[in-house]
């Protein structure tokens, strides 16, 4: 069973206006600003009305690549109506990943299956410590269980298939039981 | 100020003992501990201790690069968990 997979992903959202030209700065979301650029041209999203999505070419600057120059917007004024806005690129523009690298969006909603337990639950999110990503768990009824993503313990991810194959160390199970 | 040499790096002993146990059965099973300041001993490598962050424990793995590191300093108190619908990747490690 094939799944629907997120059509873009949000890189950055547009802070403030900077200087009189029309630039703006960004505050990055996540992934690299770069992926805006790649393709020539990225999604721009209105702020509060994230339908009426249009396509524009952006161009970067500054210290990482947190400035921008949008297409067409070239005041002050201009600048500050797509306050809040949001800039996104098409998954198909997206940076291809190195092997047992993954979109955390995509890992989202994918169902863990450990070898004793069976399926234990669904991934509802990720978040990093300073060693590896953790992914948080969802289980019917009980507290969510948190599992390092790391090769010896998580041992196939099928992200068309949306399933997470596990073996949990021995112990971690009962650390969220009690 | 740094601690003293003459102490040596503190562990909490229960902990210790916990992780020797284990290592003179040749078993591997994640422990818990509400030690945050508990250093990371050599014999802890390979084991996994879930360390308390205020509010749940959080698995860490043991490497030998950590080895000398507090069990605290990997897992955060505070944990921003990104934004939805964002790029951000995840490693495997």
């Amino acid at each position: 069973m094939s799944r629907q997979l997120p059509e873009y992903y949000r890189i950055a959202r547009i802070a403030s206006p900077h200087g009189v030209k029309g630039a703006v700065r960004l505050n990055l979301l996540g992934g690299s600003p770069e992926s805006l650029t790649v393709s020539g041209s990225c999604w721009l999203l209105p702020a509060g009305d994230w339908q009426r999505r249009r396509s524009v070419t952006v161009e970067l600057f500054g210290i990482d690549h947190a400035l921008a120059y949008i297409e067409g917007v070239d005041t002050r004024e201009a600048a500050e109506k797509l306050r809040g806005s949001v800039l996104a690129q098409s998954r198909e523009h997206m940076p291809e990943l190195e092997q047992d690298n993954y979109y955390v969006e995509d890992l989202r909603n994918c169902a863990v299956i450990d070898d004793k337990r069976g399926r234990i639950g669904t991934v509802t999110g990720s978040f990093a410590i300073p060693i590896y990503e953790l992914l948080e768990v969802e289980r019917s009824g009980m507290r969510p269980i948190l599992i390092p993503f790391i090769a010896s313990i998580v041992r196939r991810v099928d992200i068309e298939r949306a399933e997470i194959e596990v073996n949990l160390p021995e112990g971690l199970w009962e650390v969220y039981d009690e | 100020m740094s601690r003293s040499r003459k102490k040596g790096y503190f562990v909490q002993p229960r902990l210790l003992k916990r992780i020797q146990d284990l290592n003179s059965r040749n078993e591997k099973r994640v422990l818990k501990t509400w030690s945050r300041a508990s250093t990371i001993f050599p014999e802890m490598v390979g084991h996994t201790i879930a360390v308390h962050d205020g509010r749940k424990h959080v698995p860490i793995f043991i490497t030998e690069d950590m080895v000398g590191h507090k069990l605290g300093e990997f897992a955060p108190t505070r944990t921003f968990r990104g934004h939805a619908g964002s790029g951000r990747a995840a490693a495997k490690r």
